[in-house]
């Protein structure tokens, strides 16, 4: 896959088909240490030890199919990028999956589009809350899907179309600051006053 | 959108229906995301079922999908060519 965003939303997918009610999606890059760290946590089902053993098999599939890509493909390219993949599971409990990469490698493909990535699945999911975080050398992006609905007194986006593509393009705009290194009165800053107090316990941590 | 969809470009061609669905404020238009149906080299597709009628379209792109918003959803006519099965 061109962009590191279809990972992220075929990853999502699988925590949607395990039922989960709350799905975070974390993404963590630091220069410094040249790392790039992505993880998408749900509340779903979760795994048994058999099947997690075998989740990164391609030719393993809880679907009832011949093949099951999303995990071996996120493997491979962590591996190819100098990282790793690791899966912490629990029956009942849910999925944790984070993937690992040097951020610098020649072969990591771009982010890619977030902000439509986001906007397909707060549009097909309203029942899902979705929670995203972005962080990059420090500063930080990031809302809770139910929150806005219930501050808007909404159902689910759908109720609101327009809404939902002017919060797109809200998405897309906080994204391209903290890519560019500028500052943003929605972003937080590790560190910063704005982290003690109220800032900090908004920050949710992976 | 199963991971060949994601592939073949199934996000995309789901972001433009969207987006097509609320310029053109169509409220009486459900739209889901499926899984996998084993027609991976005809991803994307999109299926339009009005009543018992139910019409899959393949090999779609961002573009042919607004189309098919505006000549199937909104006109009622079914785009011959890119149609990949039809069913009730």
């Amino acid at each position: 896959m061109k962009e590191l965003s279809l990972h992220i939303l075929d990853l999502v997918e699988n925590a949607i088909r395990a039922e989960a009610k709350r799905i975070e999606i974390f993404i963590i890059e630091n220069s410094q240490r040249n790392l790039l760290e992505i993880s998408i946590k749900d509340d779903g089902v979760g795994m048994d030890e058999k099947t997690k053993e075998r989740v990164c098999d391609p030719f393993f599939s809880t679907k009832g199919k011949r093949v099951g890509m999303g995990i071996p493909l996120m493997v491979q390219l962590a591996e190819q990028c100098g990282g790793h993949l690791e899966i912490v599971s629990e029956e009942g409990k849910g999925t944790l999956v984070k993937a690992f990469f040097q951020r610098s490698h020649v072969d990591l493909p771009p982010l890619g589009n977030i902000p439509e990535t986001l906007f397909v699945l707060l549009a097909s999911h309203p029942e899902i809350n979705f929670v995203f975080y972005h962080e990059v050398d420090g500063r930080s992006f990031g809302f809770e899907s139910h929150k806005i609905l219930e501050e808007l007194g909404l159902k689910g986006f759908a109720e609101d179309g327009l809404f939902l593509v002017s919060l797109k393009d809200w998405i897309a705009y906080q994204e391209s600051l903290l890519r560019e290194g500028m500052h943003s009165e929605n972003h937080k800053h590790r560190g910063s006053e704005a982290d003690q107090g109220r800032g900090s316990e908004e920050i949710p941590s992976p | 959108m199963g991971t060949c969809g994601i592939a073949a470009g199934a996000r995309q061609v789901l972001a433009a229906i969207l987006d097509e669905v609320v310029k053109r404020n169509l409220t009486n238009v459900l739209v889901t995301q499926a899984g996998c149906i084993g027609l991976c080299d005809r991803e994307p597709l999109v299926s339009v079922e009005k009543g018992t009628e139910r019409i899959l379209y393949g090999d779609l792109t961002p573009d042919k999908a607004r189309q098919i918003v505006a000549s199937h959803i909104v006109n009622g006519q079914i785009i011959g060519d890119w149609v990949v099965h039809t069913g009730h």
